[in-house]
């Protein structure tokens, strides 16, 4: 087996899958799983959230060590289920090395659309109003106001604006369009609905999720750190919706 | 109530394009998160507080994705995560910056315990049905852990 190939191919599904939001322990035991079928005395994986060490090690070799750090991570269950069925198959004997590293370079290039990421945005937007109790004018508002959340988020992706950054922005926008509309323009409904609704697509659900499944799963550095991505990310909304309706409310 | 149902069923549709779930599997999570809010709406109905609700819909949902999970084979999380969003305490969050802007000091206080109790229970309830699903026993396949200590 040719094991610089599946160091390659273990570093980058761990890659794709820590940018992609899988848990922690996930990728620490896919990469393990993939590493041990070179049957080598030693592999060894590291992985905390903002990056990870892997090695292989024999008296037969060269000791290899990778190391990578990871900036940019975001949530796409998607390809980590494709990563995921991709380690099963090779592990199981179904892939070979070089069709797996091939698969997963091919994940790797394809890129994000987001035209589709703002038409959801929208449907996420009014859908949650319709599930919170809005009348149908706050539906409408929300729709527009998670458009142009949606609009705001991919502009602060274009200029690599921190999540922090880009979280409070967004939910500011939300506020200030869902103030203008009903107070300002005085269309008919309430300000709650619209902008519960509105948030729920910047709330971290995720960050919960994966901050429970880590803890649990004994990795306990990976569990604060995402605890910590949920309060920040939470603090984010509350001070962007606090930015929006303090400031209007003052005029 | 069931507008409100429908409602959730689509956001969590929606909600799994924006996380670019796996096409086959957005049906199934739909269906679950509508369910999970079906049961907090009955519940919360019922006079049941809002903590104990969360709890037992997070419960349905969380037990619901690791069961499917295991059936397609697939990571919890790409189940978990658009599942429970409904449940998420967005609202709280609100709520808590809208009291302090009319400076409601007791109110302020009130939605933080309650935000904070809600994604506390949204935990527990993820915790309970990984417990649980970890007492069966899992097929281990004889392939797929190659033994340590087989090179010679």
């Amino acid at each position: 087996m040719d094991n610089k190939l599946l160091l390659d191919t273990a570093v980058m599904a761990g890659e794709l899958m820590l940018e992609s939001g899988a848990e922690t322990y996930r990728v620490e035991d896919t990469m393990r799983r993939m590493l041990s079928l070179s049957q080598l005395k030693t592999s060894q994986v590291f992985v905390t959230v903002t990056g990870f060490v892997a090695t292989l090690d024999d008296p037969s070799i060269h000791s290899m060590t990778v190391v990578r750090r990871i900036s940019s991570r975001g949530t796409n269950l998607g390809k980590i289920h494709q990563i995921n069925s991709i380690s099963r198959n090779l592990c199981s004997g179904q892939l070979s090395l070089e069709d797996a590293f091939h698969q997963i370079r091919e994940i790797k290039r394809t890129p994000q659309k987001p035209r589709a990421c703002l038409i959801s945005t929208t449907v996420v937007t009014a859908a949650f109003t319709m599930t919170f109790g809005g009348t149908l004018w706050e539906i409408l508002i929300a729709a527009l106001a998670g458009f142009l959340m949606a609009l705001c988020l991919y502009a602060c992706k274009r200029f690599h604006m921190q999540s922090f950054l880009s979280t409070l922005l967004s939910a500011a926008v939300v506020s200030v369009c869902a103030f203008l509309c009903t107070r300002i323009l005085s269309m008919p409904g309430s300000l709650d609905p619209i902008v519960i609704g509105s948030i729920m697509p910047l709330v971290p659900g995720v960050a919960i999720t994966n901050a429970v499944f880590d803890t649990l799963n004994g990795d306990y550095l990976s569990g604060v750190a995402r605890t910590m991505e949920a309060f920040v990310t939470a603090a984010a909304v509350a001070i962007g919706i606090g930015i929006g309706l303090g400031l209007l409310q003052g005029l | 109530m069931l507008l409100q149902i429908i409602g959730s069923f689509f956001a969590v549709v929606a909600f799994c394009f924006i996380l670019g779930s796996p096409r086959n599997y957005i049906l199934a999570a739909g269906i679950m998160g509508a369910l999970g809010w079906a049961l907090f709406l009955f519940l919360s109905q019922r006079g049941i507080s809002v903590g104990i609700a969360t709890f037992f819909s997070g419960c349905l949902v969380s037990l619901c994705a690791q069961l499917l999970a295991r059936i397609a084979k697939t990571p919890v999380t790409i189940f978990v995560i658009p599942g429970i969003l409904p449940l998420v305490p967005g609202a709280g969050m609100y709520h808590i910056v809208a009291s302090i802007i009319r400076s409601n000091g007791p109110e302020t206080s009130y939605y933080i315990a309650q935000t904070l109790t809600i994604s506390g229970m949204i935990a527990v309830s993820i915790i309970v049905a990984e417990s649980l699903f970890h007492l069966l026993p899992v097929k281990k396949k004889p392939s797929a852990q190659p033994k340590k200590g087989d090179c010679s």
